[in-house]
């Protein structure tokens, strides 16, 4: 995983240069846009939180198109509850994700093929002004590696500052049911 | 005077052209080259608009009729990656080819190939 985000990270690092044709990616600071979008995810089975790390991923679309998938930021596992297979805490403990072009898992799992997929990979970049993100899936993963994807398709509105380079989606409160998370 | 007209004319006729067109809809492509055997012919002024097509560029007759790829840096939105086309592009002997890159142009990018299969395993 370290290694693919690191290909990624080099694939998409930001670096400046107008001379000769390199084997790398160049970004132009002059006319950056907002390409992070944030969100914290607090997954709620009936009165109880799921605690973090068994969120694998997220996948997003802004304003219709797709922004791809994120893995939340590591943390380390906890739990005071033990409930068919999923740990969940008394209080919220959100999983935490930053949806920066870098870091995204599609890209790394099927490199895109043709002008049109690395065109697409590239317009991670928003105008300052309003936007629609959608949650489109959420996918768990148990300790015993059950895996389960939930589809919410959540609208979220957010605004864009101007002169930002990233954005809070918001802090989102997704119930699950207990019939969504067991087999 | 006639002989030298006529071997004028032959000599002209014989000329291998290329040029490249950018048709990726809001995109802009820099650096265009053209690799083909040993040689490599670069698209005058660097930067394509969507839409445009670079001025004509001359093949050397060893060159003409070979299959080369051509190599690009792909901007939007102020990113830019370097791609290659994977398929084919040949610059017709004693003719004038022109190169589209499109949105269905297959291409890879170059440190993808480079680290295959070690880097995208688990």
């Amino acid at each position: 995983m370290l290694k693919r985000l690191a290909l990624i990270a080099l694939i998409l690092g930001c670096d400046v240069s107008d001379g000769a044709p390199t084997a790398g990616t160049i970004s132009d600071p002059a006319v950056r846009k907002i390409d992070t979008l944030l969100l914290t995810l607090d997954l709620r089975l009936d009165a109880l939180s799921l605690a973090p790390g068994q969120v694998e991923w997220v996948e997003l679309e802004v304003d219709g198109r797709p922004w791809g998938r994120y893995a939340p930021d590591a943390v380390e596992p906890g739990g005071e509850v033990d409930q068919d297979g999923w740990r969940l805490n008394h209080r919220p403990d959100p999983e935490v994700i930053v949806a920066a072009a870098e870091r995204e898992m599609q890209r790394a799992d099927a490199p895109p093929g043709d002008v049109a997929g690395w065109a697409s990979a590239l317009a991670h970049a928003l105008d300052a002004g309003d936007h629609l993100a959608r949650l489109r899936t959420v996918r768990l993963k148990r300790d015993d590696g059950e895996v389960v994807e939930l589809e919410p398709n959540l609208l979220i509105p957010f605004t864009a500052q101007p002169g930002a380079s990233s954005a809070l989606i918001g802090e989102i409160e997704l119930p699950i049911s207990k019939s969504e998370v067991t087999q | 005077m006639k002989p030298f007209i006529l071997l004028t004319l032959l000599l002209c006729a014989c000329q291998t052209d290329m040029k490249f067109e950018n048709a990726v809809p809001g995109a802009t492509l820099h650096n265009l080259r053209f690799e083909v055997r040993d040689s490599s012919y670069v698209a005058q002024g660097q930067r394509l608009l969507a839409g445009q097509t670079s001025q004509k560029i001359s093949i050397s007759p060893g060159d003409a009729g070979a299959s080369g790829t051509i190599h690009f840096e792909l901007e939007v939105d102020g990113r830019r990656v370097a791609l290659r086309t994977t398929e084919a592009f040949v610059a017709v002997e004693d003719e004038e080819t022109t190169f589209t890159i499109g949105p269905d142009t297959p291409v890879d990018h170059l440190l993808v190939e480079d680290t295959t299969m070690a880097l995208w395993a688990e």
